[in-house]
């Protein structure tokens, strides 16, 4: 029996900025001076603006960088939350989470190329138009950060910069919702629970195979706020993911992405314990940094499928990121699944090219017999001017894209994996290719 | 407008001779030629349209001047195009291997030019592969015993194809796939789909990938012309390795175009010299070393010792990353004729 809800998800209501800032009846009322002195504490941060842009509004947000969901701990260790990063790594998956629900920190700006290869890539999310349908995030209001760092400052730094306010604000926001008067009624939803009624037979026990970003510098993923780069798969559980574990530092491609809300708040989680109360049992995500040589892919292939054979997992979703090499990591991962007699599912995003013609993937294994797709990446959106612009003026100019530097107030046209959050290959969308 | 409404869709009926009614195999060498009105299996196309459009023209050809005449496809659609339609319905041609390849093949050629058609074909048809991208085809029985059902579908998927109606999936419509991946909105999103799926994989019950596995062309390798001691080799790569500075602007990701860089005053690649442009890996290892991916080190060494006759004086180069088959095959093609055109008998060819 489970002595306690390890997650507690507290709705929205709505949000704005105001005078002073508090977090009363499910709504909340921030200053946005408050948040910019916040922001502001890292001396790195330069510029600050804070807006709040609600479902409809005629807005466009470029430059995004990532998506983070406001959080706390409950047990007293009232700071602990994003470990080895804002607070001591120790602490990771300890005590019960609070998680906010209907209200996401989003943070623009932009991050000086290190080089050729690793380059920011342009995020754009609108929230009115056709294109809104186009992304899971424009459901919900989002406390923006409009940020510029230090011109002077390295890359990484500037992107550690934008990291932290954004989870530093996070925190924050969590925090207010902790210490409001709606606490009585959190500690009622702490209360003791009991197992879900059975099922006439045994759950299903299942488990995700996340492959997350380990390219390095702005591609890459913060585990308990360490390089995700050549380290081995580990099993991370829901609370710990709620909590913040895992954070992302990747800058690659908007559209598929695994922002850090999604690790917060996980597509596949969710979606098996929304299937049927009790059918099912999610064991915790393992976590498979893509491999940078083929033997660094086959050997995290292999062993993220050992660990979810040694969790007893009766089924595993694989999940992507990124295209290209990263593709064979997940493509291991399966074959090594069904090997341990474990059957698997992929979750992958297609490279069919803009016409949807070309193949989708640099290479198969014949046992990915059961694929979900998260859309063709390469087809061209048309975007219309909006009303107004967050984030600059004119879109991230990147070698890899085959323009840059257009109005970001103007007409664009641009491939769906430019939109935040419309390919992520967690599953977090509604967006799929099929045969034509 | 809806062409449709006004019942003035133009059609052009497109047959072989058999289906024309000028007989079977004696009459296979049929030039093209153009008939008024409906003939032959067009006259129930006519019927089938009702009053939503009128058979203008068939045009006719024979199965053998079709397979063996250079030119005759580009004839056939010329002589099409010259009754102005909306709409041309080529065939069925069922199960028929030379009637079916010339159907794909005027099809995707009307369709280059913008002109809407529609096909049917047995799915067993060899015209089925050919140019499938571009062609729209209804599945038909092998035999013409199913020519009114191959006509209804031809019908129905052609008028939505005349009158501009946006065309859904290859499921929706009852079209054969054409391998053109199509983003659609699902009702739940792909992690919803994925459970699903997975648990009727773990419990045995039948299940449908959304992606099935793509099948890639498998290319042999020749044989080599002549004795590796004799002959001249070339360094052809998609690393993307460029003369430090990427003097011409070699795209890092989406390239359609290659480029050749001289070697022949190098015995070696360094750092200070070259350097890779290529966008879809952690290039730092070959900027350090761009002999990893252009080995002109060791070839040197090799030709000293006469492994091969002589390394050609430059490497041609382009970048692999998120580059379009199309682009990818038409480059492969452009620098194999180059290669031969300059007796170069062999190629190095390395990857990312």
């Amino acid at each position: 029996m489970r002595t306690a809800r390890e997650i507690i998800d507290i709705a929205v209501g709505g949000a704005e900025l105001g005078s002073d800032t508090r977090f009363t009846n499910g709504r909340l009322i921030l200053d946005p001076t408050e948040v910019v002195a916040m922001v502001q504490t890292d001396g790195r941060i330069r510029q600050a603006e804070v807006h709040v842009v609600q479902p409809g509004d005629d807005v466009r947000l470029v430059h995004v960088l990532d998506v983070v969901q406001p959080v706390a701990r409950m047990n007293g260790g009232n700071q602990a939350v994003f470990p080895g990063i804002l607070t001591p790594p120790g602490q990771v998956g300890m005590g019960p989470v609070l998680r906010m629900d209907g209200l996401k920190v989003t943070v623009l700006g932009v991050i000086p190329a290190v080089d050729s290869f690793f380059t920011q890539q342009e995020g754009i999310l609108e929230m009115s138009h056709r294109s809104a349908d186009l992304s899971p995030l424009t459901r919900e209001p989002h406390l923006v950060l409009d940020l510029a760092v230090d011109p002077d400052i390295e890359p990484i730094e500037a992107a550690e910069a934008y990291r932290h306010a954004a989870l530093r604000v996070a925190g924050y926001i969590g925090e207010l919702a902790a210490g409001s008067g709606r606490r009585e009624d959190i500690l009622v939803d702490m209360a003791p629970v009991s197992d879900p009624i059975p099922d006439p037979g045994r759950p299903l026990r299942l488990i995700h195979i996340c492959e997350v970003s380990a390219f390095g510098s702005l591609f890459d993923t913060l585990i308990v706020g360490k390089s995700a780069r050549d380290i081995l798969p580990t099993i991370v559980s829901s609370r710990a993911m709620a909590g913040g574990a895992v954070v992302s530092a990747d800058y690659h491609y908007a559209g598929q992405r695994n922002y850090t809300c999604y690790y917060q708040s996980n597509p596949v989680e969710n979606a098996i314990n929304s299937a049927a109360a009790g059918r099912f049992e999610f064991l915790g995500t393992v976590v498979l940094p893509v491999g940078g040589d083929d033997t660094k892919k086959r050997a995290g292939a292999a062993f993220a499928a050992h660990l979810a054979d040694l969790s007893g997992a009766e089924g595993a979703v694989v999940t992507a990121v990124a295209g290209g090499n990263a593709h064979l990591d997940v493509m291991f991962a399966v074959r090594e699944c069904e090997r341990r007699d474990i059957p698997a599912v992929l979750s992958i995003v297609e490279m069919a090219g803009p016409s949807g013609a070309d193949p989708g993937m640099v290479d198969t294994v014949p046992e990915a017999d059961l694929m979900v797709s998260t859309g063709n990446r390469e087809e061209l959106i048309l975007l219309t001017p909006p009303g107004s612009v967050l984030g600059g003026d004119h879109l991230l100019d990147g070698p890899r894209e085959e323009s840059g530097g257009e109005d970001a107030a103007g007409e664009l046209r641009v491939p769906l994996r430019t939109i935040v959050a419309s390919n992520n290959e967690m599953g977090a969308w509604r967006i799929g290719a099929t045969l034509s | 407008m809806n062409l449709a409404m006004t019942g003035t869709i133009r059609v052009v009926s497109y047959l072989n001779q058999f289906f024309a009614g000028f007989g079977g195999e004696e009459a296979a060498s049929t030039s093209p030629h153009v008939l008024e009105g409906a003939v032959g299996s067009a006259k129930l196309l006519d019927q089938l349209l009702g009053g939503r459009g009128h058979v203008v023209a068939t045009v006719v050809a024979g199965d053998n001047h079709m397979a063996e005449r250079p030119g005759a496809v580009e004839s056939v659609v010329g002589l099409i195009r010259e009754q102005q339609p909306d709409l041309v319905v080529v065939g069925p041609a069922f199960q028929a291997g030379r009637y079916g390849v010339a159907s794909a093949r005027i099809c995707a050629s009307l369709q280059d030019a913008g002109v809407p058609s529609v096909t049917g074909l047995h799915l067993e048809n060899p015209g089925v592969d050919m140019d499938r991208s571009k062609v729209y085809a209804v599945p038909t029985d092998a035999i013409a015993a199913g020519m009114r059902d191959a006509m209804e579908r031809m019908v129905g998927l052609g008028l939505r194809l005349a009158t501009g109606s946006e065309i859904g999936t290859a499921a929706e419509e009852g079209f054969i796939p054409r391998g053109i991946r199509q983003n659609v909105f699902s009702e739940r999103n792909a992690a919803e789909r994925a459970v699903e799926l997975l648990v009727r994989k773990i419990r045995g019950e039948p299940f449908e990938t959304e992606i099935p596995l793509p099948e890639y062309h498998r290319i042999n390798p020749s044989y080599l012309a002549s004795p590796l001691e004799e002959l001249t080799l070339a360094i052809v790569t998609e690393a993307g390795v460029v003369p430090k500075g990427n003097p011409d602007r070699l795209e890092s990701a989406r390239s359609r175009r290659w480029l050749t860089y001289p070697h022949d005053d190098l015995d070696e690649l360094s750092s200070d010299s070259h350097e890779t442009i290529h966008g879809g890996f952690d290039n730092a290892p070959i900027c350090a070393d761009p002999n990893r991916a252009i080995p002109l080190d060791v070839l040197r060494e090799f030709e000293r010792d006469g492994v091969f006759g002589r390394l050609y004086e430059k490497y041609y180069v382009t970048t692999g990353m998120t580059m379009a088959i199309a682009d990818a095959e038409r480059i492969g093609r452009e620098i194999a004729a180059d290669l031969l055109g300059r007796q170069i008998q062999a190629a190095i060819l390395t990857s990312t």
